[in-house]
């Protein structure tokens, strides 16, 4: 309801010009209030090669269950990872800001059937760069297919359902059990308010010295984690900006980098495109390799 | 002197003390046949050591209480040292060595997932697949 007033006071309020912006906004929530079944294929285009897979995916009330190797259920700020029928991983934030300056023009959309049903096509671009296609479905808004582009045109990552059912599913997601609920806070220290045009929305720390931030620039968005100690990537990649070397892991639709600083550890988990990365890593603080003593110093005192 | 057959013995045994041996020489010296005895004593010796070794029959020391030999004080420093800079190169690898992190990519995934579904844009634009090479058990 609080998103409805907020969209609503944004046809109000903003000038003609900038109402496009308000379009995506309008588009995204439709797409959640979406209930359905449906399958997904993704496909995505890395600087380490193809990263894909093929989902099912059941959204209801706001929830996505999305099932495949691994079973994830999230929504309302919950997420849990299952396996086997038990709970591997979850957790849980208090909603925090949501407010972002557009960074997107939505064009004025096209008829465009898909999975023979009606359907429009949406193009976002920032500034004159086309960053991403919606097709929506004209009765449900349900997102049947999202692409994202590099700023160079070239696909990043393709989401498409290859199968659809709007029919609410009858069994709800699982609602996400986590046993701490992270609240924002103010400690903000190595994580800047602006990382290029990404916005930094909230804030969020836990007992163990796990702080992140979230970042969005109104579609795409990232987390950017500090820990007292570098988090370990499976068999990672490397992107190396001028002297810094970043280990980075693709996967399908994310990307996770992880690398050490003079404090500790740093790592980002997003959903942003490739040519956007370095952009963002450079504004925040740099990788460090420690020497002997420091090393020493560090693992036996922390 | 009698002829000294047990001090032949206790000689190619290196027992002898140095007055003992020098006895022994002196008596060698006059005494042909003490010579000619020795000389079988040790050709006998030299025979034995170079007979093959066998292996006990089964049984034949089944009742035999095993004896514990203390090592010499210079034996058991060596291996004290030895354990003591085994002991120091374990200490010091451990500490620069890396530590292990608190947190895994799980860790990272299940907050970022958390946060990314309070997002204007959740839904199938957002969705991720981790790896499950990263799935801990």
């Amino acid at each position: 309801m609080r998103r409805v007033v907020a969209v609503a006071a944004l046809f109000t309020l903003l000038p003609v010009g900038t109402a496009a912006a308000a379009d995506l906004d309008e588009l995204l929530d439709r797409s959640q209030e979406a209930s359905y079944s449906a399958e997904q294929v993704i496909t995505c285009s890395t600087p380490e090669g193809v990263r894909d897979a093929v989902v099912s995916l059941e959204q209801v009330g706001g929830e996505l269950q999305v099932s495949g190797e691994v079973e994830v259920s999230s929504g309302s700020g919950g997420w849990a990872l299952v396996r086997e029928g038990s709970v591997v991983d979850s957790a849980s934030v208090e909603a925090g800001s949501s407010d972002t300056d557009p960074a997107y023009r939505v064009d004025d959309g096209s008829a465009h059937p898909f999975l023979n049903r009606k359907a429009g096509l949406y193009r976002l671009y920032a500034g004159d760069v086309l960053r991403g296609e919606l097709i929506v479905d004209g009765a449900t808004g349900a997102l049947l297919s999202v692409i994202t582009y590099n700023g160079d045109g070239d696909v990043y990552c393709e989401r498409r359902f290859i199968e659809f059912d709007p029919t609410p599913p009858e069994v709800s997601p699982a609602t996400v059990i986590a046993s701490e609920t992270l609240e924002p806070t103010e400690d903000t220290a190595a994580l800047p308010e602006s990382l290029g045009a990404f916005q930094r929305l909230d804030v969020y720390s836990d007992d163990e010295g796990l702080t992140f931030a979230y970042y969005s620039d109104g579609f795409f968005s990232f987390a950017v984690f500090r820990t007292p100690t570098v988090v370990e990537l499976t068999d990672p990649g490397a992107l190396t900006i001028g002297q810094a070397v970043y280990a980075r892991s693709f996967a399908p639709g994310q990307v996770t980098y992880s690398w050490e600083t003079r404090h500790g550890g740093m790592a980002l988990v997003g959903d942003l495109p490739p040519d956007m990365h370095t952009a963002v890593l450079e504004r925040l603080a740099k990788p460090f390799a420690p020497g002997i003593l420091q090393r020493v110093w560090r693992n036996l005192f922390g | 002197m009698s002829h000294p057959t047990e001090m032949m013995s206790a000689y190619l045994d290196g027992e002898l003390t140095r007055a003992e041996a020098s006895q022994l020489y002196a008596h060698m010296g006059t005494c042909g046949s003490c010579v000619a005895e020795m000389e079988e004593l040790q050709k006998v010796r030299t025979a034995i050591r170079s007979l093959p070794m066998v292996e006990l029959p089964p049984g034949l020391l089944g009742d035999a209480e095993p004896t514990v030999i203390p090592l010499r004080r210079n034996r058991g420093f060596l291996v004290g040292a030895a354990a003591a800079g085994v002991a120091l190169v374990i200490a010091v690898a451990t500490i620069l060595t890396p530590q292990p992190s608190a947190w895994s990519v799980d860790d990272l995934n299940s907050r970022f997932g958390a946060r990314v579904s309070l997002d204007p844009a959740f839904g199938p634009a957002k969705v991720m697949v981790p790896d499950v090479r990263d799935v801990q058990e």
